[in-house]
């Protein structure tokens, strides 16, 4: 099945660098939204079928863990996954992220493999 | 007290840099230090506040900067002058501090990271540390062109 993506990020650079890694992946991959932060993210999912979300956590306006919040908050949206992309690597932070709904969490710096592990770890 | 060392310093970069930008930057020694790159170049700088405060400057020239966008975009000829090598050297700075804030205390999960700030041409001036204990500068190089990450504490760094 193909999917829908969107890459929440602030740093245009990261949200180039993602899609480059996520198209290494090998998913079947229909389209890749992009938004600067969480609010713009939620404006994309208001318009836009998604089925993945990848995500930064630090972000002006909203911050990705208050879009993983909404998004979770909306039954319409709880099919979505959502992988956090971010540099915050504590523990603390990744449970944080998993309590507040997200289903995966990889750490900058990161690669394409250590991408590719965290969605199949996350579909499985 | 914290610990960030040099060591701890060029481990974080030298990951950073060989997974994101796949080269492999070498220490310089302190003589390299040149007021040029201050004057001249481009620095990132990243804040950090929490269980522990100051923040972290990532400093090169507009070249360097505009190189490493490219090998961060797999892109050619940036304009050294663009937004896009702002945005990389944002993101190079905010990499580097997030690996430094996770050593600065136990959990790294009391410290949050401000959002990069980029100056040019040297036009700013940081928190002056009233010692040395509270201040590490480690200067590196890649390809012989000089880059420097400082990490400025509000309390001494072991």
């Amino acid at each position: 099945m193909s999917i829908n993506v969107l890459i929440v990020d602030d740093s245009s650079t990261m949200r180039k660098i993602v899609q480059r890694n996520l198209k290494q992946t090998g998913l079947d991959i229909a389209g890749i939204f992009q938004a600067g932060d969480g609010q713009e993210g939620l404006a994309v999912l208001n318009e836009q079928t998604v089925n993945l979300v990848l995500s930064d956590w630090n972000m002006p306006n909203m911050d990705g863990l208050g879009m993983v919040q909404a998004i979770r908050a909306n039954e319409a949206w709880n099919h979505i996954q959502i992988i956090m992309i971010t540099t915050e690597g504590g523990e603390a932070k990744v449970q944080e992220a998993v309590a507040a709904g997200a289903n995966g969490y990889v750490k900058k710096p990161f690669t394409a493999d250590d991408l590719e592990a965290e969605l199949a770890s996350a579909a499985a | 007290m914290p610990t960030v060392t040099s060591n701890d310093i060029y481990t974080s970069v030298q990951g950073i840099f060989q997974s994101m930008l796949e080269v492999e930057p070498q220490l310089a020694s302190l003589e390299h230090e040149d007021e040029v790159l201050r004057n001249q170049g481009i620095a990132a700088i990243v804040g950090y506040a929490g269980e522990s405060e100051g923040s972290v400057i990532f400093t090169c020239s507009t070249e360097l900067a505009a190189r490493l966008a490219e090998l961060m975009l797999m892109e050619e000829e940036i304009d050294p002058e663009s937004a896009d090598v702002d945005d990389a050297v944002g993101e190079i700075g905010n990499m580097i501090a997030g690996q430094l804030k996770n050593l600065v205390c136990e959990s790294g999960d009391e410290v949050q990271l401000s959002i990069p700030v980029i100056i040019r041409e040297g036009n700013y001036r940081l928190p002056v540390p009233d010692s040395y204990d509270r201040w590490r500068l480690t200067c590196f190089h890649v390809n012989g062109a000089p880059f420097y990450v400082e990490m400025v504490s509000s309390e001494p760094l072991k």
